[in-house]
């Protein structure tokens, strides 16, 4: 029962998203400065605010998990840290194409995309801590001070290229002095990063139930080869 | 606690703890910006002249000269604060390269501080997204130059 009402979920939100890049691709103008190639920040801000939102849920599942010891919370950083993973990867690969057109290089270490590098490793190594760990209290401890550290890096992210020169630009959206962005843009723009974060809310809940069943599968297993 | 889990501990716990107290450090440090602005790398250019450096700025209007028989690119980098340095560039620029654009060099600097060799071209545009026709008046040339010239 549960199952049809998540695939129905997952089917809405596809035609969602397949309708938005529809939108970025055909409907909306090109840019006065870039002219066709800005169309992916329609792909590229949305998956960023994702695994920036990702990596916040992320700190809420390692409080909750380090405040509760709750197995459940196990799960769910697992889900959150690899779908974050994997945006964060979305990220760096669209920033990348978007950057050879523009700046003329795929990549540079700048504070921005070296932040934003630090947050795909950091990523990365909670995926490795949490599987070369056994499962309980001691996986919950340390990839629970994981999270939070992944989650102290965002704002780190956000201002940088507020607070260091960058060859990445400032922000559009949120800063002094109102948008620099056409409001058609801006509020296409919004839509994507509602919908895109949607996404990922939805593949963290349906990973989150694939490992409680792939776990619980093994504690059964278990159980009766001990019987 | 078995004894292979925590080594394993031990030694996610230094590469974390390395890894932080290096990116601390390189963060910290004032010298590593990211590039440096004309008046920077003009004052600093005895020094700087024998490190690969970059140097961010406006490209001048009206300063390009480009000859596309050699790929030979020169134009002057500008602060619009009088602190102008020649650039030469050999190579192909970046498609949004133009006069008024923001610009980062990166190549070595002449001991005078009067010009620049650069290895590479990148092309820093601003924040502002438009349509062609879009109502307004273009803020691009401000919002670079903020952007780029921040301490």
């Amino acid at each position: 029962m549960s199952f049809s009402i998540w695939n129905g979920l997952g089917r809405l939100l596809l035609v969602a998203v397949l309708y938005l890049w529809y939108q970025s691709i055909f409907v909306l103008p090109p840019d006065i400065h870039q002219g066709e190639v800005y169309r992916i920040i329609y792909l590229h801000v949305p998956a960023a605010f994702a695994s920036f939102a990702l990596a916040f849920g992320l700190l809420g599942t390692s409080l909750y998990g380090l405040a509760t010891k709750s197995p459940g919370s196990e799960f769910a950083s697992k889900a959150v840290a690899e779908i974050g993973f994997l945006f964060t990867l979305l990220t760096l690969v669209t920033g990348s194409i978007w950057g050879k057109p523009t700046w003329g290089v795929w990549w540079t270490w700048d504070a921005r995309l070296t932040t934003t590098f630090i947050l795909a490793v950091l990523y990365a190594g909670h995926l490795l801590l949490w599987s070369s760990l056994p499962p309980g209290l001691g996986r919950i401890k340390s990839t629970g001070i994981l999270g939070i550290l992944i989650a102290v890096d965002v704002p780190i992210i956000y201002k940088s290229v507020t607070w260091w020169r960058t060859l990445h630009q400032p922000p559009s959206m949120m800063r002094e002095g109102g948008s620099t962005m056409a409001p058609e843009i801006l509020s296409h723009l919004i839509v994507s990063i509602v919908a895109l974060t949607l996404v990922s809310l939805y593949l963290v809940w349906r990973r989150a139930d694939n490992l409680k069943t792939e776990w619980m599968i093994e504690v059964k297993t278990l159980n009766q080869l001990g019987a | 606690m078995r004894k292979g889990i925590k080594n394993r501990w031990i030694v996610a716990g230094f590469v974390l703890v390395g890894a932080i107290t290096g990116l601390s450090f390189v963060s910290m440090d004032k010298n590593s910006v990211y590039f440096y602005t004309p008046s920077e790398a003009k004052a600093g250019a005895a020094e700087l002249s024998s490190d690969l450096i970059k140097v961010g700025g406006m490209v001048m209007p009206g300063s390009v000269t480009w000859k596309p028989e050699n790929l030979s690119l020169s134009f002057t980098l500008t602060d619009l604060k009088g602190t102008d340095i020649r650039v030469n560039f050999t190579g192909t620029p970046p498609d949004m390269f133009k006069e008024g654009q923001g610009v980062v060099c990166e190549g070595t600097i002449a001991p005078d501080g009067t010009g620049i060799i650069a290895r590479h071209l990148l092309v820093k545009h601003s924040e502002e997204y438009k349509p062609p026709h879009g109502e307004g008046a273009s803020k691009e040339k401000e919002l670079l130059e903020k952007s780029l010239f921040k301490e």
